[in-house]
């Protein structure tokens, strides 16, 4: 069966799994008469039978084989690659698969990101999913390509097909005879199709699974890099800044742009409308000779703007409404509850959002950093008012994201801007609007309880509820097709619901979301719902043991779904040392995570003793399947011990009458050098599993819980609303 | 407006600007040098940081006068030609970067900390790059980097 014959098989399991709709049991009755000192039986919950990177991974299967590939006559290979790299190393592991499957060395291919094309649609970066959904299609295209190389060197060079085999690039006879690929590939594009070579067993890979430095490293060390914004001349590519509204969802009364206008260097004032159906606000753009004299320009417009929808509302009142629609927690009994909050934090991608447009009368080009360039090709034609296919729409690997560009607030607002002044510009937002109104991700609450009933865990219920998650972002070119039927709640309940679930044998358990949209803007932000419910799940799990008088790394040995998952913990805490003696103030913390068809657990060990919390060290282990980068894999896991550290003791935003509070990094703040670890080791744990599982998000729960929990064994407190430097007293 | 005269990567230049425009937005959208990055305008987070007379400096608060005779180093000029600084060969040897946006800043700073003090501590190292933020959290691998520097490595 081939792999399109198996998606279309998949996708009729899907119906039919959806039409069937599996139920999230709670209040199921609980009898321990006859079953006392045995498991509760689990109930699989839905993403045990189909999560999300299955989801994404049928609804991409159509399009993964159409890739672009060319062998150039000078024995370089030219690769499209239609996602996008914001740093997790996508560019690199994808281009290392292409390499070893086609028999090339890594340095001879040339990977640029494709531009958006509809019929490739969903061209989606989010998920943790690229690498895994990339794997079979390479590994079929590599060994077509080499069968089509090995016919045209057959016929060049008068042997039969079976005295050759490929190497490094070059097609090899067994009379020691070689041509390269560039040698013969205007042959091999004229011959008929030629039967396929063997597909790579994982034994022959070459490169796949060896350590492989950063594609672009030395571009990046050097300064040569072209992100977005370092293409072109600023005299081509006129330096535009915009301000954005007072309060969350308010729009321009007036522009008095007089000052402004009187800088030296200004070339134009113009007021955009944004798209208020995305929650891309009104804005003044300011285009000038540089974006120093942008920003000073903006800073002495005088715009009056309405009232926001949620002026009225604080910190305090979000609170109250989300304690309003939060489902109440239900489980009957004995056991330990704990109530969490965790703040608005917004990605502040070192590189703030931005975008490059050159908009004509009748065709327009955009050049930006877009996690769904389909859909944001799809929203500037809408605004611009033209068709698809006038759009231009190219993308570069960008200076982060986290999810942020899942959105395409920017490429719009510099598309409406440059369609105002006539000329092509570059759209820089100032840090201060990233922090305040670039997308984040929802301030929640969350209400677990778990019960004990004769000396075990019977059930456990999570309730959330939170700002709604905005997923109008293509993701509905994947959901809506399926689903529209089976949940009323929208695309974030499905998308709730298809990656939500605990790794332990806990009985009856219940996750369930409830959201209230909001006028401030959100996105996807790293793993999605999994940083707040998982982190605040593995607290509640580190505080049951303790209940039950276990040790917290015993206690989920004890109750952890599958022998894949033990493995993992077992290998984190032996590799830790956990247990071993620290001084009052210090201690370690587990947590551990399941998703993306990987598994991590961090051992972070936290002193408490200073003015602010320290990471010593952290202990990772990880199973993420047939590893592709190892270095790759060791330095997102790195990345997401400090996603974990930030959110738990540091980072978060505040809401006054409607206004973020915070401005730059010296109000927002995040992670930095003297608090990261001096120790740190990652323990990849071997694995033949293919494809690969997702390595981007694994790690943030875990690393999220780790830090939760070390700091509550350290304090003897329950850690509960965060940041804890601001709450945690 | 004046002219301003300085060295750029060993080259001399002169470049029309206001006193005041930021050295940041000089280099990059007059002069399209574009190794040095924009990310927060108000020396918070690192990413301009390049050398003025050997020393690094957060370009974005540092008026472009400021520089009038002398010598702006920024990551394009770093290396001796193909020849890499030992700090960028520890960077690529590390395989620090991840989304790279940061590096050049975190480069500029680190080469500038072991100019002064070969052998940091760890502590001295904190303190030497605390202003300098990575989102991505590549922390671990920068101080590895800085430590295989300072070993002669």
């Amino acid at each position: 069966m081939s792999v399109l014959d198996n998606a279309v098989g998949r996708r009729q399991v899907l119906k039919g799994f959806l039409i069937a709709g599996p139920t999230l049991a709670i209040g199921a009755r609980l009898g321990f008469a006859d079953g006392a000192g045995a498991f509760p039986t689990k109930t699989d919950e839905v993403p045990d039978v189909m999560d999300f990177t299955d989801i994404f991974f049928v609804a991409e299967t159509p399009n993964t084989f159409d890739l672009k590939i060319e062998i150039k006559p000078d024995n370089r290979v030219y690769f499209e690659y239609p996602r996008m790299d914001i740093g997790q190393g996508v560019v690199t592991s994808t281009t290392m698969m292409l390499a070893d499957n086609l028999d090339v060395p890594f340095e001879s291919v040339d990977t640029v990101l494709s531009p958006a094309e509809q019929k490739r649609a969903p061209y989606i970066t989010g998920g943790s999913k690229n690498t895994r959904v990339f794997w079979e299609p390479l590994r079929v295209i590599g060994a077509q390509m080499r069968g089509q190389l090995m016919a045209a060197g057959a016929q060049k060079m008068g042997v039969p097909v079976t005295a050759l085999r490929t190497e490094d690039g070059y097609v090899v006879a067994t009379d020691g005879r070689k041509l390269s690929y560039g040698e013969l590939t205007a042959d091999a594009a004229k011959l008929p199709k030629a039967p396929a070579a063997m597909p790579k067993d994982p034994s022959e890979f070459k490169i796949i699974g060896k350590r492989q430095t950063k594609y672009q490293a030395r571009d990046i060390v050097t300064g040569k890099w072209k992100y977005t914004t370092d293409l072109f001349s600023s005299k081509q590519f006129l330096p535009t800044v915009v301000a954005m509204p007072a309060t969350h969802g308010a729009t321009v009364v007036s522009v008095d742009d007089s000052e402004a206008k009187k800088i030296p260097g200004v070339i134009a004032v113009t007021q955009i409308p944004g798209m208020p159906d995305h929650l891309i606000p009104e804005a003044v753009a300011v285009v000038a000779e540089t974006t120093g004299i942008a920003k000073k320009a903006k800073n002495a417009l005088k715009i009056k703007w309405s009232a926001g929808p949620m002026d009225a509302m604080s910190d305090a009142q979000i609170d109250d409404l989300l304690n309003g629609i939060i489902d109440k927690v239900t489980s009957p009994g004995e056991g330990v509850e704990g109530v969490f909050r965790w703040p608005y934090v917004t990605h502040a991608p070192m590189q703030e959002n931005h975008a490059l447009a050159d908009v004509r009368q009748d065709s327009a080009e955009i050049w930006g950093s877009d996690q769904i360039p389909t859909t944001g090709q799809r929203h500037v034609a809408e605004t611009l008012g033209m068709k698809v296919e006038q759009i231009q729409y190219n993308c570069l690997p960008g200076g982060g994201a986290f999810g942020r560009h899942t959105h395409h607030d920017e490429t719009v607002m510099a598309a409406q801007i440059s369609q105002r002044v006539g000329k092509p510009i570059k759209l820089q937002w100032m840090r201060e609007e990233g922090i305040k109104h670039g997308r984040c991700r929802p301030v929640s609450i969350h209400h677990v309880k778990a019960t004990i009933a004769n000396g075990d865990v019977v059930s456990f219920e999570h309730r959330m509820a939170g700002s709604e998650l905005d997923l109008r972002h293509g993701l509905g070119d994947i959901v809506s097709g399926y689903v529209t039927e089976y949940n009323n709640g929208g695309a974030s309940n499905f998308f709730f619901t298809h990656t939500q679930k605990l790794a332990y044998k806990f009985g009856p358990t219940a996750l369930t979301l409830k959201e209230r949209l909001l006028a401030k803007p959100t996105a996807p932000w790293r793993v999605v719902y999994s940083g707040p419910v998982g982190g605040a799940n593995e607290i509640i799990i580190d505080e049951l043991a303790r209940k039950m008088g276990m040790d917290e790394f015993e206690f989920r040995m004890k109750y952890l779904d599958s022998d894949r998952h033990r493995a993992v913990l077992e290998k984190a805490a032996h590799e830790a040392q956990w247990g071993k003696k620290l001084p009052a103030g210090v201690a370690q913390g587990i947590g551990m995570h399941d998703e993306y068809k990987s598994i991590s657990a961090y051992v972070m060990e936290i002193d408490t003793r200073g003015n602010v919390p320290r990471m010593n060290n952290v202990t990772i282990a990880v199973d993420c399947g047939y590893c592709v980068n190892p270095s790759n894999v060791e330095n997102q896991l790195l990345g997401q011990a400090m996603d974990g550290f930030s959110t738990v003791f540091i980072s978060g935003l505040h809401i006054d009458r409607g206004a973020t509070r915070e401005s730059n990094f010296n109000d927002y703040k995040w992670s930095r050098m003297f608090d990261s670890p001096l120790e740190s080791s990652v323990h990849i744990i071997p694995s033949t599993m293919t494809p690969p599982g997702g390595i981007g998000e694994v790690g943030t729960p875990s690393a999220t819980a780790a830090a939760a929990n070390a700091w509550a064994r350290a304090t003897g407190k329950q850690p509960r609303n965060f940041p804890l430097n601001e709450y945690g007293a | 407006m004046p002219n301003i005269t300085f060295t750029l990567n060993g080259n001399p230049v002169t470049v029309d600007a206001d006193k005041d425009e930021e050295l940041l937005w000089v280099l990059r959208d007059r002069m399209d040098v574009h190794g040095l990055k924009y990310g927060c305008g108000m020396g918070l987070c690192g990413a301009c940081t390049s050398h003025i007379d050997g020393v690094a400096h957060r370009t974005c608060i540092t008026p472009v006068s400021a520089v009038q005779g002398k010598s702006v180093t920024t990551i394009e000029g770093l290396a001796k030609g193909d020849q890499l600084h030992p700090v960028q060969q520890a960077w690529i040897d590390n395989d620090v970067a991840q989304c790279g946006y940061c590096q050049a800043g975190q480069i500029m700073q680190a080469v500038s900390l072991l100019n002064q003090n070969p052998h940091p501590t760890d502590k001295d190292i904190d303190e030497a790059m605390g202003g300098n933020l990575c989102r991505c959290g590549t922390y671990f691998r920068i101080r590895s980097a800085i430590k295989q520097v300072a070993a002669g490595k």
